[in-house]
């Protein structure tokens, strides 16, 4: 089916130029999807608002073919609905105090309720703790990582190391703090 | 996360299995139950990267799934940390603007002040940082419409097998030649027969005086801009054949990363993107080439245009973009009459004056092309080396 048509049927909703373009145009969809949602059982969420997300900018009459393929479209609308929701997502699970000079950050319509807050803090404690198991450098790391807030560009320049070796690293060090918290756990289990 | 959904799409049927999940192997595989402790072990360590069913295996086990949710709250927590962006950086671009900047598929130009702003913000933003991380990988194949593959262009490409340069055939026994620019080798065996006599400006203008056409000076073209890219660079002629050696292939020529093994590129990727003009036309990809080589031959002939190559390097298992290069394809009649008319002694000096004429006119990449024609020589391996990297360059 040529793009065109499958636009034209798309736009009419019909069953069968749906089923075409979701299978089609699937994997395009997960290649974004799964990177912002790496845990498989919650991908579904995401993958169903950016495909309805798709239709209206369809509706929309925002495609159009003179500039490129409809997958590059695709690729490009489904990429922005990712980085909005996520951004989205994260505004409503921390609402920040905005500092002189920044934007005020989209409407919170969900403040974390007292319990919510409270099963972060301990959360964040029992990361704490774990941590300071770790041997000296995969502390360091994930200190610098998820404590100061480091992308991976300062880490790599502090460390004096490639932007691949820290991805490396930051992983094992990842993998590392699981272990420790697995040990606790099974610790307390058996306590 | 809750989506608003719309009335008018309800129907729409999540049909097909998540792609991402089970390679046709892992299908054929029921899925583990983690009796085994060590195999749970191993599973929960690495959670986030199950597979759904291997996943909904560990969320119904009587022990594992509490661990797993906890395991789960901790990756909340530590996303969250990266998500929220750091006081004092300012507000994260629109996710337009952070397309464009990561170079996604079909991305518009920014201007060169925008892009070091938004450098400045991505250096410093966790959840910038990340975001633009999955436009470095390739997307899927149907990116390109069946429109755009079938364009000429896309035909099939093979890769030059190794060959030794030819720095590596004069220069013997250098080891360290990938690991840093030396100083200029390969004039090492004239210079040595001038000892004493004559320094290596006099040698060369001796040389040069003896009749035979010489090939100009190379100015040195790798800059942040191309990175790894080395050609195809300026113009290029639309009708090779003109040339006079037997349809010259277009050469995409790489260079190796800088870092040593630990940088060495298992893949390399090259997208060509063909440009209307105008300054906000972000080009239409026209054909992607694929290698393990450093050198890539694309036989068929680019129509008259603008276009941008841009190469990314597969290393470590990772895509990562390493630099572009824009050149034009064009109609050239009154060169190619004025190489038509070149006299010379020889067919080999002929040759040498076509590349003179090529070079100056800005047709670098023709030149170098032609180069490679003429038998080896200090002259020609000088003008093939001399790439900005030095004759030490590896291949
Ligand atoms: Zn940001």
């Amino acid at each position: 089916m040529e793009e065109l048509e499958l636009v034209r049927g798309l736009r009419e909703r019909r069953e069968e130029v749906v089923a075409i373009f979701l299978e089609r145009y699937r994997s395009l969809f997960y290649h974004c999807i799964s990177h912002f949602e790496p845990d498989a059982s919650s991908r579904d969420d995401l993958y169903q608002d950016v495909i309805l997300y798709v239709l209206h900018r369809l509706d929309a009459d925002s495609f159009d073919p003179e500039k490129g393929s409809l997958g590059t479209w695709l690729y490009r609308v489904a990429w922005c609905r990712c980085v909005d929701q996520k951004r989205k997502q994260s505004s409503q699970r921390s609402p920040r105090l905005t500092t002189v000079g920044e934007n005020i950050p989209e409407k919170v319509d969900h403040c974390p309720t007292p319990g919510e807050q409270a099963g972060e803090e301990e959360i964040g404690s029992l990361v704490r703790r774990g941590m300071a198991s770790l041997d000296e450098q995969e502390r360091a790391l994930l200190e610098m990582r998820f404590v100061d807030g480091c992308t991976m560009h300062e880490i790599a320049e502090r460390l004096e190391i490639s932007l691949e070796q820290t991805k490396y690293r930051l992983k094992r060090a990842s993998t590392s703090l699981r272990r420790v918290l697995l040990n606790e756990l099974a610790l307390e289990e058996a306590g | 996360m809750k989506p608003e959904r719309s009335q008018k799409a309800d129907f729409l049927p999540l049909t097909g299995p998540d792609p991402t999940d089970a390679s046709p192997i892992m299908q054929e595989k029921a899925p583990r139950r983690f009796e085994d402790p060590r195999e749970a072990l191993e599973a929960l360590l690495q959670w986030d990267e199950l597979e759904r069913e291997e996943l909904a295996a560990l969320e119904q086990h009587p022990q594992h799934a509490e661990r797993l949710q906890q395991l789960r709250a901790v990756q909340g927590w530590m996303d969250q940390r990266l998500a929220t962006p750091r006081p004092g950086i300012g507000p994260c671009p629109s996710p337009e603007e952070l397309y464009d900047y990561g170079r996604g598929v079909g991305a518009n130009p920014l201007s060169a002040e925008r892009r070091a702003e938004l450098e400045l913000h991505v250096h410093r933003c966790t959840a910038c940082e990340h975001a633009i991380e999955v436009l470095a990988t390739r997307p899927p194949a149907v990116v390109i419409s069946p429109r755009e593959a079938s364009l000429p262009l896309s035909a099939p490409l093979r890769a030059l097998p190794p060959r030794p340069s030819p720095i590596e055939e004069l220069d013997e026994g250098s080891a360290t030649r990938h690991d840093a620019p030396a100083p200029r080798s390969f004039w090492r065996p004239a210079l040595s027969l001038a000892a004493g006599l004559l320094g290596g400006l006099a040698l060369w203008t001796l040389v040069a005086d003896e009749g035979t056409p010489r090939l100009p000076q190379t100015p040195q073209l790798r800059g942040s801009q191309s990175g790894a890219l080395l050609f195809p660079r300026g113009l290029l002629l639309a009708n090779r054949e003109a040339l006079g050696a037997a349809a010259l292939p277009l050469r995409i020529e790489l260079a190796p990363l800088e870092g040593g093994d630990a940088m060495r590129a298992e893949r390399w990727r090259v997208e060509l993107l063909r440009h209307a003009g105008g300054a906000f036309d972000a080009g239409l990809r026209v054909a992607e080439y694929q290698s393990s080589q450093h050198e890539i031959l694309i036989e068929d002939a680019l129509g008259v245009g603008h276009y941008t190559a841009r190469a990314y390097a597969t290393i470590a298992g990772l895509e990562r973009e390493c630099g572009a290069q824009d050149f034009e394809v064009r109609h050239d009649p009154q060169l190619l009459a004025e190489l038509e008319g070149t006299q010379a002694g020889n067919e080999l000096d002929r040759t040498r004056l076509k590349i003179r004429l090529l070079h100056e006119r800005g047709y670098l990449t023709d030149a170098r092309e032609l180069a490679r024609t003429l038998p080896p020589d200090e002259d020609r391996n000088r003008y093939l080396s001399s790439d900005g990297l030095g004759p030490a360059r590896g291949r």
